[in-house]
């Protein structure tokens, strides 16, 4: 075995950043999707982004979801307003959705983070 | 107390996962090479027998708007991986039975059993989308059974807690679909006029034993509600097999014996992995049973292996023996596979007087740990034995295969907002 001088940081040994840890709360109900379109601009979600998902979140009033309507995936941020739940798109060129009764609709999860990659 | 819980439909409850589109839809997911039905949705079920040749069913999924899957593994392993650390986080023992069921050891929890199984599935269902069953006994073989009849439960929770409830489970259970008890001693006891669970534990230990061993004692035990089996015994798990149905039918020697040659390999790396050794390997082949137009055989042949290993140019040098036996020429093969009985933890081999060399069995050893680091570190079969061929010539038939949404950064789901 070779020998010589121990490490003096020997001790101090630590794993790396993870970005798990930053990312990712509850690793069993997290999922990733990426984003085409322009609807959602003003939360700071852009065309081409990485979004994470946690599912076992339940949506409160402002948060962004990733939500399907009548069988189809979108994200929007979830409005309560009075008894109406409101999905609004974040670029005044989108229409809000008002739920009704006659849709079908799914939440997903909420999305807690943005990935956005600039190069 | 024990719990069993298990996946609904589960591959085709994951592919409904990521697809909203399909949420009332009836879906099947089809074997290896598209072959024939593995798994139906519960809109499914109405139409489509399982295991049903898919060629046999492209009318009926025709002309009910059924989905159809090629089975994408990926996601099942990383969605049942899911699955099972949520129970993990209410049950400290959990044994993993299969790829979509757990045992829970539930002993000692003091909480209403059936709000516990509610809170569990409702969590794997929020964070995972997949619904579950879960049945409660006080023994494995009973924890089975309730999971069997939570299917008839509108909450897909069932608890089996005084003995008034597991009398009434037992009466009409077909001692067939009993766990452990398979075909073989289902036709036995049939014939005996043995039909339920309840009949079958109401028999005497002597003659249980007698005619069924220590095994059929043992289950006999556990139906009246005495547990003998813990979290990681199961009634019998003695045998491994690695087979695959060919998408085109094999004719020639060649090709079918680099088949074996990857079975055999295949199967070394899964003994290795569980650190046991078969002293029996065996082969079979059959051609396709349901082109009845085409020269039809089948067989098999099992060979003892002089000493016990999990060394894989051992696996595959008897694997090609018994292949010789049983290959005949003209035959379309569409299935083969190699399986291994007999098995003993790999540090309770039994010496041989003449071929035992402590100094090639370390060798033998080291070379399988690299050869299982290698392939790990770089995918699986970058190093192999030369017999496995080196050309991919058969890919399996994956036609409607959807995306490694979980496990793949190129796959994951597109969403158009």
């Amino acid at each position: 075995m070779p020998c010589g001088f121990p490490s003096p940081a020997d001790d101090f040994e630590e794993a790396d950043l993870n970005f798990n840890d930053l990312l990712v709360k509850d690793r069993e109900a997290t999922y990733v999707v990426r984003v085409e379109g322009d609807s959602m601009v003003n939360a700071h979600i852009l065309d081409g982004d990485t979004l994470v998902v946690d599912k076992s979140l339940l949506p409160a009033h402002g948060d962004i979801v990733l939500v399907a309507i009548d069988g189809y995936f979108t994200v929007k941020r979830y409005c309560k307003q009075k008894d109406q739940l409101i999905l609004k798109a974040e670029n005044p060129r989108y229409r809000d959705i008002v739920l009704t009764e006659f849709m079908d609709v799914r939440i997903f999860g909420v999305v807690t983070n943005v990935i956005h990659h600039i190069r | 107390m024990f719990g069993l819980a298990d996946c609904v439909s589960f591959y085709a409850s994951c592919e409904k996962v990521f697809r909203p589109d399909l949420a009332q839809r009836p879906v099947i997911v089809l074997s290896n090479n598209d072959g024939c039905v593995v798994a139906r949705s519960p809109e499914a079920k109405a139409w489509i027998e399982m295991g049903a040749p898919f060629f046999q069913v492209k009318e009926l999924v025709k002309k009910h708007r059924i989905a159809v899957f090629s089975s994408n593994y990926a996601l099942y392993a990383s969605l049942s991986q899911r699955v099972m650390n949520i129970f993990r986080r209410f049950v400290a023992e959990v044994e993993v039975y299969s790829i979509d069921e757990c045992f829970l050891n539930l002993s000692g929890y003091p909480l209403p059993l059936p709000q516990y199984a509610r809170t569990m599935q409702q969590t794997v269902a929020q964070c995972t989308g997949i619904p579950t069953r879960i049945g409660i006994g006080p023994t494995k073989v009973l924890a089975k059974m309730a999971n069997q009849l939570a299917r008839h439960e509108e909450s897909g929770v069932l608890v089996l807690q005084t003995e008034a409830d597991i009398q009434a489970a037992r009466q009409d259970f077909p001692i067939a679909k009993v766990w452990g008890i398979g075909p073989q001693y289902g036709r036995f006891l049939g014939a005996r006029g043995i039909t339920t669970a309840q009949q079958f534990c109401q028999q005497s230990d002597v003659w249980l034993r007698k005619h069924l061993s220590v095994v059929g004692l043992r289950l006999a035990l556990e139906l009246r509600g005495q547990s003998c089996l813990g979290l990681e015994e199961v009634v019998s798990k003695k045998s491994l097999c690695v087979s695959r149905s060919f998408a085109q039918a094999l004719t020639a020697y060649a090709p079918l014996k680099e088949k074996i040659a990857l079975f055999a390999t295949r199967l070394g790396e899964k003994l290795r992995l569980q650190q046991s050794t078969p002293t029996l390997l065996s082969v079979f082949l059959r051609t396709d049973s349901f082109r009845p137009e085409q020269a039809q055989y089948r067989n098999s042949q099992t060979l003892r292996l002089p000493l016990a290993t999990h060394y894989t140019p051992e696996l595959v040098k008897a694997a090609f023996r018994a292949l010789q036996i049983i290959y005949r020429e003209g035959y379309a093969y569409r299935k083969a596979g190699v399986w291994v009985t007999g098995l003993v933890p790999e540090d309770q081999i039994q010496g041989h007087l003449f071929l035992s060399n402590p100094a090639q069995d370390k060798t033998q050893k080291a070379l399988m740990q690299t050869l299982d680091a290698l392939n790990a570190r770089w995918g699986a079969r970058k190093v192999q034995l030369a017999a496995l061929g080196t050309q991919p010539t058969l890919r399996a038939r994956t036609e409607w295969l959807s995306p490694r949404y979980t496990t793949h950064w190129g796959e994951i789901l597109k969403v158009r907002i």
